[in-house]
C-alpha cells in the first residue's frame, strides 16, 4: 500500500485531469471542423422540445432547492469530519467511537429537527 | 466546563420542547438550566482547572465572566415572556439560538487556545446572524442580518488570517506557549497581532470597524439588540482582553499605540454621532460604540487590575443596557416608534419606568451613585496608572458629551408633556427584571467593593 | 513540479482578479470555482492533502453549487437594472470602490512586509521541532495524522464544532424555509 503523499503522488490525477479536459476540447474542435454546417434560421434558434422558446432561461425557482443545498453543505462538512476518523478507526478504538457518536448525535438531533419541521417536505 | 455543557444541552432541549409543542415549558426550563449553569460555573471558582489538553482554562476570570454572561441572559429571558410570541410562531428557535450564542460566549471567555477562541466567536456570531434576521417578513430585519453576516464573515477572515500568522511565528495555538515563545519582534507575529486586532474590533464594534452597528441594532428585534449590547459585547471584550493579557502582554509596546488610536476614534465616532440621533434605539447603538472606546482604555492597561476594571464596567453597562433597551421596547410598542418624542410625558404616566430609565441612562453616562460611575472610574484609574493621562482627558471630555445626549431622553420624560399619552401596561416579568436592575445599579453604585474586588 | 505550482498559482490569481472586477455575477461564480480548484492544488503542494480534499468536497462541491442556486433564485431583470445603474464611469476604478481598493492595498502592504522581513528558515520553533524529530518528510499519510490529532488533542474543538454546526443547521432551516408555512 502506498502511504506516501507528496505532491508528486498526485501527478496521475493531474494527468487524468489534463486528459479529460483535452478530450473535451479536442472533441469540440473536431466536431466543429468535421461536421457539416447548414445555417438556416430554424437551425439557429434555441431548441426547446420542438416548440419555440418562451421567456428567460434564468427565471427564479423555488426556495426549496436552496434549502436542500444549504443542508447539503452542512452535512458535507460533517462528512469531512468523519473522514479522518474513519481512516484511524482501528487505532482510535472504542473511545474514538464514543467521541464520534457524540459529534454525530448532535448533528442527528439537528437533522431530526429539520425533518420534523417539515423543511424537507416537498409537497408543502 | 460543566456550565458550557449545560448551556449547549439546554439549547437542544429547548429546541425539542418547541418541536413537541411544550411552549409553556420553554421559559421555566431555560431559567432553571441557566441557574444550574451559573451554579456549576461558580463551583469552578479558585480551581484554575485546565480542560482537554489545555483547550480551556476555567480560572477566576473565566468563571466571573461566564456567570455575568449567564445571568445577563437570564435577565433578558425574564423580559422575553410574550415578546417573541408577538413576532412569530417559532419561539423555541429564539431561545435555542440565544442559548447557542451564550455557549459561544462562554467559550470566548474561557479559551486557552486560539482554536477555541475562533470556534467560540463563530458559534456566537452565526447564532446572531440568524437572530438579527429572525423577523423574516421585515426588510429592515433582513437587511440587518445580511449586513451583519457580510461584515462578520469579513472580520472572521481577518481573525483567522491573524491566527494563522501567530501560529507561523510561534508554532503554537496555546496562549501560554505563545506568551513564552519570545517571537514578539518578528514581523510575522506583529502582523498577526494586527490582523487579530482588526478582526476582534469588528466583532466588538470599535471604530473604524463599527459601521454595521447602528443598522444592525436598529433592524434587529429590540430584545436581540439588547442581547448584542450586553452579552455579545461583554463576551467580545472579555475575549479581547483575555487574548491580549495572556498571549500578547509582552508585546504591548507594539500594539498599545494602535489600541490608543482605535480608542480615540471609537470614543469620538460614537459620542459625536450619538448627539445627532433622534431615535432612541439608534442613540443606544451609537452609545454602545462609545462604550467600546472606554473599554479599550482598560485593554491598554494590561494586568489584573484591567480585568477587574473591565468586569466592573461590563456589569454596569449590561445592567443599564437591559433597563434602557427594555423600556425602549415598551415605549416603542405602546407609542408606535422609538423616537425621542415618544418618551414625552412618561414621568406622568409611568413614574416607575421613567425613574428606571433615568437611572439607566445616568449609569450609562457615569453619574455618581450609579454602577456606571464606578465602571468609568476604575477604567480611568487603570489607564492613569499606566500613564495614559492624555487619553483619559479625552475620555472624560467624551463622557461629558455622553451626559449631554443621555439627558435628552430624561428631559423628554420629565420636562415635556404629551397630552394624549396613556399609561403603559407592564407584565410581571418586566416589573421583576427592571426592579432587580434598579436595585443592582444602586447597590453597585454605593458599594462598588462588592464587584471591584472579585478578580 | 515548480512549473505546475506556478501554473496553478497563475490560474488562481487570474481567476481571482476576474472575480474581483467582473460585473457579471454568473461568470464571477464560475471563475470562483476555478480559484477554489486551483487552491486545492496548492494545498497539495503544501502537503495538506486533507485540506485539499476538504476544499474540493466542501467548497468546489458544496459552496459553489449553493452560490449558483442563490444566483438562480434571483431575478435576472433586477440584477440587470442594478448593473445598468452602475454602468456610468470607468470600469475598474469607481469612486465607490476606493475604500475597498485602499483596504486591499493596506493588507497587501502588511503581507509584503511580512514576506520580505521574516527570516523563514531561522525561526525558533522550527529549530526546536527539527531537533525533536517532529517534522514531516513528505512521506507520511497526513489524513491519519489529522485524524489522530482531531480525536485526541483537539477533541474539545471537534465536539464544540458539532454545536456550531447544529446552530448553523437550525438557523439555515429557519431562515431559508418558504414563506407559506410560517
Amino acid at each position: 500500500m502506498l502511504l506516501q503523499s507528496s505532491a508528486s503522488s498526485y501527478l496521475p490525477i493531474l494527468i487524468q485531469g489534463i486528459m479529460a479536459l483535452a478530450f473535451v476540447g479536442i472533441t469540440m474542435v473536431i466536431t466543429h471542423l468535421v461536421g457539416p454546417k447548414r445555417r438556416t434560421i430554424d437551425k439557429l434558434t434555441p431548441f426547446e422540445s420542438g416548440i419555440s422558446s418562451v421567456g428567460n432561461a434564468r427565471s427564479p425557482f423555488s426556495i426549496k432547492y436552496f434549502l436542500v443545498a444549504i443542508l447539503f453543505v452542512l452535512f458535507d462538512v460533517e462528512v469531512i469530519f468523519m473522514y479522518p476518523w474513519a481512516v484511524n478507526f482501528r487505532e482510535l478504538g472504542g473511545k474514538g467511537m464514543i467521541e464520534m457518536f457524540v459529534f454525530m448525535g448532535m448533528l442527528l438531533l439537528g437533522f431530526f429537527y429539520v425533518i420534523r419541521k417539515g423543511a424537507l417536505d416537498w409537497e408543502k | 466546563m460543566t456550565s458550557l455543557i449545560i448551556v449547549s444541552v439546554l439549547a437542544v432541549a429547548v429546541l425539542y420542547l418547541g418541536l413537541f409543542k411544550y411552549k409553556t415549558a420553554l421559559l421555566p426550563v431555560s431559567v432553571t438550566g441557566l441557574l444550574a449553569a451559573a451554579a456549576m460555573a461558580a463551583m469552578d471558582w479558585d480551581l484554575e482547572k485546565m480542560y482537554f489538553s489545555e483547550m480551556m482554562l476555567f480560572d477566576n476570570y473565566a468563571v466571573a465572566f461566564s456567570i455575568l454572561l449567564i445571568l445577563t441572559t437570564l435577565l433578558i429571558f425574564g423580559l422575553s415572556r410574550n415578546y417573541f410570541e408577538k413576532i412569530s410562531n417559532n419561539v423555541a428557535e429564539y431561545y435555542a439560538l440565544m442559548l447557542f450564542a451564550l455557549a459561544g460566549g462562554v467559550v470566548m471567555v474561557s479559551f486557552h487556545n486560539l482554536a477555541m477562541l475562533f470556534i467560540g466567536i463563530e458559534i456566537l456570531s452565526i447564532s446572531l446572524y440568524v437572530l438579527a434576521g429572525i423577523r423574516r417578513k421585515d426588510p429592515a430585519s433582513n437587511e440587518a442580518s445580511l449586513k451583519y453576516f457580510l461584515m462578520g464573515a469579513f472580520a472572521t477572515g481577518f481573525l483567522l488570517f491573524g491566527t494563522a500568522l501567530i501560529y507561523g511565528a510561534t508554532g503554537s495555538f496555546n496562549l501560554a506557549a505563545i506568551a513564552s515563545s519570545g517571537a514578539f519582534e518578528s514581523a510575522l507575529f506583529r502582523a498577526g497581532v494586527l490582523l487579530m486586532m482588526v478582526g476582534l474590533s469588528f466583532k466588538v464594534s470599535v471604530a473604524p470597524f463599527h459601521t454595521w452597528t447602528p443598522d444592525v441594532y436598529e433592524g434587529s428585534p429590540g430584545l436581540i439588540a439588547m442581547f448584542m449590547a450586553t452579552v455579545v459585547k461583554t463576551a467580545g471584550f472579555a475575549a479581547f482582553l483575555r487574548l491580549f493579557l495572556m498571549a500578547f502582554a509582552e508585546a504591548s509596546a507594539f500594539w498599545a499605540i494602535t489600541v490608543a488610536i482605535l480608542c480615540i476614534l471609537t470614543l469620538f465616532a460614537g459620542n459625536i454621532t450619538a448627539v445627532f440621533q433622534d431615535r432612541f434605539k439608534r442613540l443606544l447603538a451609537w452609545s454602545s460604540v462609545s462604550h467600546a472606546g472606554y473599554l479599550l482604555l482598560a485593554i491598554l492597561a494590561v494586568g489584573f487590575s484591567a480585568s477587574s476594571a473591565v468586569l466592573v464596567y461590563t456589569i454596569a453597562y449590561s445592567l443599564a443596557s437591559v433597563a434602557a433597551f427594555g423600556i425602549m421596547i415598551l415605549v416603542s410598542r405602546a407609542r408606535g416608534n422609538d423616537h425621542l418624542d415618544s418618551f414625552n410625558g412618561l414621568a406622568r404616566t409611568n413614574p416607575f419606568l421613567a425613574f428606571t430609565l433615568t437611572l439607566a441612562v445616568c449609569s450609562l453616562a457615569g453619574i455618581p451613585l450609579t454602577a456606571g460611575f464606578f465602571g468609568k472610574f476604575y477604567v480611568f484609574k487603570v489607564a492613569l496608572a499606566q500613564g495614559y493621562t492624555w487619553l483619559v482627558v479625552l475620555a472624560v471630555i467624551n463622557a461629558m458629551i455622553g451626559i449631554y445626549y443621555y439627558f435628552k431622553v430624561i428631559i423628554a420624560m420629565y420636562m415635556k408633556e404629551n397630552a394624549n399619552a396613556v399609561a403603559i401596561q407592564l407584565n410581571p416579568g418586566f416589573r421583576l427584571v427592571l426592579s432587580i436592575v434598579v436595585f443592582l445599579i444602586f447597590l453597585f453604585g454605593i458599594f462598588p467593593g462588592l464587584i471591584a474586588n472579585i478578580l | 513540479m515548480t512549473a505546475i505550482f506556478y501554473i496553478l498559482a497563475g490560474i488562481m490569481l487570474a481567476a481571482a482578479c476576474y472575480v474581483a472586477v467582473s460585473r457579471d455575477i454568473a461568470r464571477a461564480v464560475f471563475c470562483f470555482f476555478g480559484v477554489l480548484f486551483a487552491m486545492a492544488g496548492l494545498y497539495i503542494f503544501a502537503l495538506a492533502d486533507f485540506v485539499a480534499v476538504t476544499q474540493i468536497l466542501v467548497y468546489a462541491g458544496g459552496v459553489v453549487v449553493l452560490m449558483i442556486f442563490a444566483l438562480m433564485l434571483t431575478d435576472k431583470q433586477l440584477l440587470e437594472n442594478i448593473r445598468r445603474g452602475e454602468s456610468s464611469g470607468p470600469r475598474l476604478f469607481r469612486a465607490r470602490a476606493l475604500p475597498s481598493i485602499l483596504l486591499a492595498l493596506a493588507v497587501f502592504a502588511v503581507l509584503l512586509q511580512v514576506i520580505t522581513a521574516v527570516d523563514w528558515g531561522n525561526m525558533a520553533w522550527r529549530h526546536e521541532a527539527v531537533a525533536a524529530g517532529n517534522r514531516i518528510t513528505g512521506h507520511e499519510n497526513m489524513v491519519e495524522n489529522v485524524g489522530v490529532n482531531l480525536m485526541t488533542r483537539y477533541l474539545l474543538p471537534f465536539e464544540v464544532i458539532s454545536v456550531f454546526l447544529l446552530a448553523a443547521l437550525i438557523g439555515a432551516a429557519y431562515l431559508a424555509r418558504g414563506r407559506t408555512n410560517n
